[in-house]
């Protein structure tokens, strides 16, 4: 009991106590007649008494008391009913307005337990509940897209595809995708008011920062929402490319056709006869390839082996092509020339099974019909990856192998099916060729964030110390992760809307671009997320949650109607008698 | 006395003189006030021109007389005493108070000269003239009665509105266009007349002349006609400006000029269309694709042929061709015939009727007739051509009877020799009908020409049979030579020329091989045949045709013979035999195979499978080639715009130049299209010019863009990544399995 005593002004104790004393002495001395009668220890007791009533109204005593208050938090999405129903459950209730980012120390001390309703606290708020007992009662939300999916950050030519859910939907209302400035590019019309899949698609035609927008629009076709879909749409560098053959091939020529149309470095090495080789440099230096060397490797991003010249390398050949692409992942592509796939080359062979079927519809464009080698490739193993229909991969360490069934693919270009072949031949080259080194890399859940709103990044990188800086305004500080040694944390707040960029100072070519908007944007996928993070975090019960206890200040009345009771009563005393 | 007489010849010439001017001086003021009026030069000749001769007509000065005269001066002077008519008169025939009198107003007239006074309204005609004069000056100057082209009120939708490119606050009015004119010159040919027009979108025929005048309400600078990329400098100066261009091609334009305070301004961008000059169309009727006609009866084919074009025919014709004769005997002959109706010139629309005679082309049996219409029309300087499709006739060739080698092939093949058995018998049938006419000497003679021709074609086939001829080659070639003049009238067959030649080759090589081994070595089916080496060997099929082949010879021997013998007669039996049987031989010749003409180049037998590699050597290219992307331009304005409307960055100078470009890439293909894509080439060219901008027009210039850019497909492409550790050691994990 003691225990739980405290005083407000602790650091009068020592002036009041002695002041006490002092008194205390005053009064005995002036109560001291001679004898030690029952009237003196009468007027003693009751002299310290009042002087125990002054000193403790001078220091103010508390004491701990159990806290038994609820209050509920009212946070975006909450139903009145809801509050109506708790009010009537508990009088007492006290009931809190969130606002994103408010401090709820002070209020989460003095209660016991904490409702939550509505879509929930944000995520960056939820650190404040870590030791609370809080029961959320979540709120479902109402209308609006509630799931996103699209590539943030892609490559020129592809297609941008934005998936989603959308809840409850307005029945004959439409969601349209628009391109940068506003111009609609594909749309959906919702038909029941379900929860609605959505797919819009739409080929990205330009590089750069560009901002889509996804619209809402009622039946009547007013515009309700507009909604900024921010996408990074990079243009690549083109590749450096050996092919290198025994024979002259059709196939040969014209992919290396393809690729030097494309801005691509090709060189082709070709076998005319014995000794004899025909060099083709395309948008290259003349640089001859007599025999693979770690100097020669070390430029090329791919190599095109067919299988004959794959297997009439020397062994120093083996060596340094094994090694450039087992440790600098350089990508080889196996031309067949016959069906030899089993055959062991010089990298391995690949698993194949045989297959009865001559020709295969390939899954691109319009689905031409080809010709094939009559063999399948199993279904992927740990470090198999298959291509389409018609490709496969084999990860050797850093770098990649692959090979394709198909046969005569330059038909597909007598046809003119350009777009086709195109593809089959973009899925290949891009599944195998090496990917260049960076210094670091940045990571972050998304590419947007919102005004005043912590953006959260993770960077990877092995330097010893890193600098990011945030659009060369502020650098920005980094947590170094404890568990994996190469990963940075870092926070911003962004206070502009609009395109902003995370770099490393180090290299300026590893960068991380993001779109800031307007508060209230997204709106409902917001509270989706809300909603889903605070069911997760409130869901695990609090396992160190303690009786709480509050300091109680005594009413400083009882200590003044002691010290008047007695005084009063020491001044009655003579006059009784 | 004649004085006096010359006074009054004078006064006349001078009333009549005054008497004119006042029409004239009419005629000046209205032909002036027309003039200012209507700014028309033309008009106001006109307007003066008719003003004239009606005043004239109304006046008539040439009425006035002598006697008028007269008596307007005993008028005006009293003391001539009304005697000025005696002066006119014969000084002989008057008596004698007369001539005093006579003489006496003489003298007063030559005195008193000067008082001639000859009524005329000149003064008061001069002043209102002049009045008139002032007042279509001063309509003119201030611009009531505007009747003129150039400050006719521009319709609403032709105004032209300017944007001022450096600044929002002007501390003048912007100028604006007063009057804009534009005058479509069409080329000459078309003898269309020039049009005016105040839209500044215009749709012109190729090549014509357009000039631009604009006139502006206040002086401005550098007024710039921007077509296209590029900026031409109109004339002109203060406020009036022009430009004229011929109009190759479509294009858009904008005019772009400087306020005298150096405030530039630029207007909206306008389409300048060009449509082609069409061809003629031609539309044939009555007339099959395919006719025919027999040869007796009448031979005529005739049809109408509506002829039209948008300006005008110049030219129109049949270009037939007749081609006589089959297979490489084949000749053409070509003419260009005119329609029976006569072309005007320039006529936009015209019929055209024609019969076409075939014997008039000289066509007989068998002959084809191709034609066609071909029509001209007179544009300048090359004129648009257009024709029909062919039509074909043909007269029917019914004595004919084409035998065909095979029905797969064209032409006949046959070598012309197997024929030749067929024209003996003519020939001998032919003697065998003429032998009471001619002497006897002459019947044997052409007997034995005729066996000596049966000998020729036998030796002819025996050469298929490998058989030696015992006349000698020599012989051979110039009796075949012989034979085939003779035969040429009757055969009309040219086409065997080429197996004449092969056979002639044949010959040589008899000269020149050992005859010891020709047997085999010699055949000419051997090549054809599958004779394995051994003759008697042969397939059936050979063997059948080789046995018919010389039963066919041995009776070529018979009929020979007789005719040898002078008695045709006999010989005609085994030339009939000998006939149906060549004929079965030529039915199952399908071994006669058409030659091509392909001679592969000589192989160096000493050089071949030695593997000599001494002169390969490696090769080596080197090429670069550009990557085109049309649209390069257009995808960075895009991402520039997109940059622009994010932040509040001012347009830089390579930002315009950027917008320039890509306007440009637009324009290429705004050609095509211009409705889709005009509004959005406005504000790009806009952006290219401007320093203000706003979101507006940033969106509609990004959404337009967006929407002209063409598709794009994912390329091969390099990529980054970055090597996480952790990466790694999962790889490594993987390899290990």
């Amino acid at each position: 009991m003691l225990s739980n005593l405290a005083f407000e002004n602790k650091d009068w104790m020592l002036a009041v106590v002695l002041t006490g004393l002092l008194l205390f002495a005053v009064f005995i001395w002036k109560a001291w007649t001679g004898t030690a009668d029952r009237r003196f220890y009468l007027q003693t007791f009751l002299g310290f008494f009042a002087i125990l009533c002054l000193a403790l109204l001078v220091l103010k005593p508390t004491y701990l008391q159990k806290v038994r208050k609820e209050a509920v938090l009212l946070t975006n999405g909450y139903q009145a009913e809801t509050l109506d129903s708790l009010k009537k459950s508990n009088r007492r209730i006290s009931v809190l307005e969130y606002a994103p980012g408010m401090d709820l120390s002070s209020t989460l001390d003095s209660i016991d337990r904490l409702l939550i309703a509505g879509h929930g606290v944000r995520d960056y708020d939820l650190w404040q509940f870590k030791q609370s007992s809080v029961s959320f009662i979540p709120e479902a939300i109402s209308e609006g897209i509630v799931q996103l999916k699209y590539n943030q950050k892609t490559i020129l030519g592809a297609d941008l595809v934005v998936e989603g859910i959308y809840n409850n939907p307005v029945n004959q209302s439409k969601l349209v995708l628009q391109g940068p400035g506003g111009s609609p590019l594909d749309s959906i019309v919702f038909s029941d008011n379900q929860e609605h899949q959505f797919r819009l698609r739409t080929n990205l035609k330009a590089p750069g920062k560009f901002l889509f927008f996804v619209q809402r629009k009622d039946s009547s076709g007013t515009d309700t929402k507009t909604e900024p879909l921010p996408v990074f749409v990079e243009a690549k560098t083109p590749l450096t490319v050996l092919m290198v053959n025994e024979f002259p091939s059709f196939e040969t020529k014209y992919l290396k056709n393809f690729l030097a149309e494309e801005g691509h470095r090709v060189i082709v090495k070709t076998k005319l006869t014995k000794q004899k080789y025909k060099y083709e440099y395309f948008n290259t230096e003349r640089q001859p390839v007599y025999s693979l060397n770690s100097e020669n490797l070390s430029a090329l991003d791919l190599i095109f082996f067919d299988d004959v010249s794959l297997n009439m390398l020397s062994n120093s050949e083996r060596t340094v092509l094994t090694e450039a692409i087992q440790q600098y992942g350089l990508g080889v592509f196996v031309q067949q020339t016959g069906n030899r796939f089993q055959v062991e080359n010089k990298l391995g062979a690949f698993e194949v099974q045989p297959d009865t079927e001559n020709t295969l519809k390939v899954a691109v464009g319009a689905e031409p019909l080809m010709e094939k080698y009559p063999v399948r490739f199993p279904a992927t193993g740990l470090t198999e990856m298959a291509i389409g229909n018609y490709g496969y991969s084999k990860r050797l360490r850093q770098g990649i192998i692959g090979t394709t069934s198909l046969k005569n693919t330059y038909e597909l270009l007598l046809d003119g099916k350009q777009a086709e072949y195109r593809e089959i031949w973009t899925s290949l080259i891009n599944g195998l060729r090496k990917q260049t080194q960076n210094t670091g890399a940045f990571r972050s859940e998304s590419n947007w964030a919102f005004i005043d709103e912590p953006y959260d990044f993770s960077f990877f990188t092995s330097e010893e110390n890193p600098v990011v800086s945030l659009g060369n305004q502020y650098r920005v500080p980094l947590l170094k992760n404890t568990v994996v040694h190469e990963e940075w944390q870092g926070r911003v707040y962004p206070r502009e809307k609009g395109w902003h960029e995370l770099a490393s100072e180090q290299d300026s070519t590893t960068s991380q671009n993001f779109y800031v908007m307007e508060a209230g944007n997204w709106s409902s996928l917001t509270a989706q997320n809300t909603l889903k993070r605070n069911k997760r975090f409130f869901d695990s019960p609090v396992s160190d949650q303690k009786e709480k206890f509050l300091p109680q200040s005594i009413p400083a009345i009882w200590f003044f109607m002691g010290f008047i009771l007695s005084m009063g009563f020491l001044w009655l005393l003579p006059k009784i008698k | 006395m004649k004085e006096a007489r010359d006074i009054l010849y004078g006064a006349l010439l001078k009333w009549r003189l005054l008497k004119s001017t006042e029409p004239l001086l009419v005629a000046l003021a209205l032909g002036g006030s027309a003039y200012l009026l209507i700014s028309s030069f033309w008009v106001a000749v006109m307007v003066f021109l008719i003003s004239l001769s009606v005043g004239l007509w109304f006046v008539r000065p040439w009425k006035l007389t002598l006697a008028q005269i007269c008596s307007r001066v005993d008028e005006t002077i009293p003391t001539m005493e009304h005697s000025t008519g005696l002066i006119l008169e014969n000084e002989n025939q008057l008596p004698l108070l007369s001539k005093i009198q006579r003489a006496r107003a003489s003298e007063t007239l030559k005195n008193h000269q000067r008082d001639i006074r000859i009524e005329n309204a000149l003064v008061p005609t001069a002043g209102i003239s002049l009045l008139v004069i002032l007042l279509a000056w001063l309509v003119h100057a201030l611009g009531v009665f505007q009747l003129d082209r150039n400050t006719k009120n521009i319709s609403e939708a032709d105004v032209v509105t300017f944007q001022t490119l450096d600044s929002t606050n002007l501390e003048i009015l912007p100028p604006k266009i007063r009057s804009q004119e534009i005058r479509i010159s069409y080329p000459n040919y078309t003898q269309k007349l020039d049009t005016y027009t105040t839209q500044m979108n215009l749709r012109v025929l190729e090549g014509s002349r357009i000039s631009w005048n604009i006139v502006f309400d206040q002086s401005v600078n550098g007024v710039q006609l921007q077509m296209g990329a590029d900026s031409l400098q109109m004339d002109g100066t203060k406020d009036s400006f022009s430009k004229s261009l011929v109009a190759d091609y479509a294009n858009f334009y904008a005019i772009k000029f400087e306020d005298s305070l150096g405030n530039s301004y630029v207007s909206d961008l306008f389409a300048l269309e060009t449509y082609k000059d069409e061809p003629p169309v031609i539309e044939m009727e009555g007339l099959p694709q395919f006719s025919s006609f027999d040869f007796e009866g009448p031979q005529k084919l005739a049809f109408t042929t509506q002829l039209k074009d948008d300006f005008g025919l110049a030219d129109v014709a049949i270009i037939a061709t007749v081609s006589k004769g089959s297979g490489e005997s084949v000749k053409f002959r070509e003419e260009r015939l005119g329609f029976d109706t006569k072309l005007s010139s320039g006529m936009k629309e015209q019929n055209f009727r024609k019969t076409l005679n075939l014997r008039e082309l000289k066509m007989e049996p068998g002959d084809e007739l191709y034609f066609y219409v071909e029509a001209i029309d007179n544009k300048q300087p090359r004129p648009n051509i257009s024709r029909t499709e062919t039509f074909f006739t043909v007269i029917r060739d019914t004595v004919t009877n084409q035998f065909a080698v095979e029905g797969t092939l064209g032409a006949d093949l046959m070598p012309d020799y197997f024929r030749s058995q067929r024209q003996l018998i003519i020939d001998t049938e032919k003697l065998i009908a003429e032998k009471p006419v001619i002497e006897t000497k002459e019947y044997n003679f052409r007997s034995n020409e005729l066996g000596f021709d049966q000998k020729a074609l036998r030796i002819k086939y025996g050469e298929f049979m490998g058989d030696e001829s015992e006349g000698g080659p020599v012989v051979v070639t110039e009796v075949e030579a012989a034979t085939e003049d003779q035969l040429a009238e009757y055969t009309h067959d040219h086409d065997g020329s080429n197996e004449h030649n092969l056979v002639a080759e044949e010959h040589e090589d008899h000269d020149h091989q050992d005859h010891g081994n020709e047997g085999d070595a010699e055949d000419p089916l051997e090549a054809y045949i599958h004779n394995h080496e051994d003759p008697e060997a042969s397939t059936l099929f050979a063997q059948s045709l080789k046995s018919k082949l010389k039963q066919a010879m041995a009776e070529m021997w018979d009929a020979e013979l007789y005719l040898r013998l002078f008695q045709p007669e006999k010989s005609l039996p085994y030339q009939y035999k000998a006939l149906k049987l060549i004929q079965e031989i030529k039915n199952s010749a399908r071994i006669y195979v058409h030659r091509i003409g392909f001679d592969p180049p000589p192989i160096k037998e000493d050089k071949r499978l030695t593997g000599d590699l001494k002169e390969v050597g490696n090769y080596s290219k080197s090429e670069t080639l550009e990557k085109e992307d049309d649209y390069q331009n257009m995808r960075k304005a895009v991402a520039r715009l997109e940059v622009l409307l994010d932040s509040d960055l001012k347009i830089t100078k390579a930002d315009r130049d950027l917008f320039h470009k890509a306007g440009n890439e637009l324009a290429r293909k705004a050609i095509e299209e211009p409705g889709k894509y005009l509004a959005t080439l406005q504000t790009v060219k806009w952006l290219s010019e401007t320093e203000v901008i706003d979101a507006k027009q940033i969106n509609n210039a990004l959404q337009g863009l967006y929407r002209a850019l063409p598709k794009k497909q994912v390329l091969p492409n390099s990529s980054d990544r970055y090597q996480n550790e952790l990466n790694n050691l999962f790889i490594e994990s993987l390899n290990v399995e």
